[in-house]
């Protein structure tokens, strides 16, 4: 199975696994077995860079998230996907989705087909793509 | 010839759809597929790399969601309403 991630989820499954919801690790889970495969979005690594150098996460710097962000690009189970002027045109559909940058995200997840791994409520209550959390 | 490149993700069903330019002539054309890397791909695990040292508290204060929010602010404020449909005043 394929699915989408945004930021909060894969940051979580990064910094302490054991807060995503039960969904949403059992797909991370999954994807360390190798039977899924989580695609991450150019604009979810742009937002991990931007949380990480606010510091907020008490130990990780760009130097400790950096190398796992790169390995990604040689691995089965988690795929970066570029950002697209296709991807771009086509989010002007999802104005239910206020933020630019998680309205990219939901319109990757939209365009792919797949669900997207998130607590959000506005991206789930948008009904714009399946989500996975609890 | 007409050519169009694009790039594409194959999900694990490796099934693709593709939608190209409306002024791509219809009719027969040759699609190839190729992979960015020949190199062998590996199972990566990511759970837990970045574990803090304290365990952080598994109720209450979200930490990532509060620095995500406080950036979705910023965006706000610094006037980002790209694409939103907003339109803040008449053209001259």
């Amino acid at each position: 199975m394929d699915y989408v991630t945004d930021t909060h989820s894969l940051l979580w499954h990064l910094y302490w696994p054991q807060r995503l919801g039960p969904a949403a690790k059992q797909v991370f889970s999954d994807a360390e077995t190798g039977r899924a495969c989580i695609h991450v979005p150019a604009v979810v690594v742009a937002k991990v860079l931007m949380v990480i150098q606010k510091g907020r996460l008490s130990g990780v710097d760009l130097n400790r998230v950096v190398p796992h962000l790169e390995s990604m690009e040689q691995s089965s189970n988690y795929s970066l996907m570029s950002l697209t002027p296709a991807t771009v045109i086509a989010s002007r559909l999802f104005t239910l989705i206020p933020d630019i940058f998680d309205r990219l995200i939901v319109t990757e997840a939209k365009l792919l087909g797949f669900a997207l791994l998130t607590k959000d409520p506005i991206i789930h209550d948008s009904g714009i793509v399946p989500t996975v959390w609890n | 010839m007409h050519t169009h490149k694009l790039k594409v993700t194959i999900p694990s069903n490796h099934q693709v759809s593709v939608t190209l330019p409306d002024d791509f002539p219809a009719g027969p054309a040759e699609v190839v597929f190729h992979t960015e890397e020949s190199a062998q791909l590996k199972i990566l695990k990511l759970a837990g790399v970045l574990a803090p040292n304290i365990a952080p508290s598994m109720t209450g204060v979200d930490p990532i969601a509060e620095a995500l929010e406080e950036l979705r602010r910023e965006r706000r404020r610094s006037g980002d309403k790209l694409i939103t449909g907003v339109q803040d005043r008449e053209e001259p």
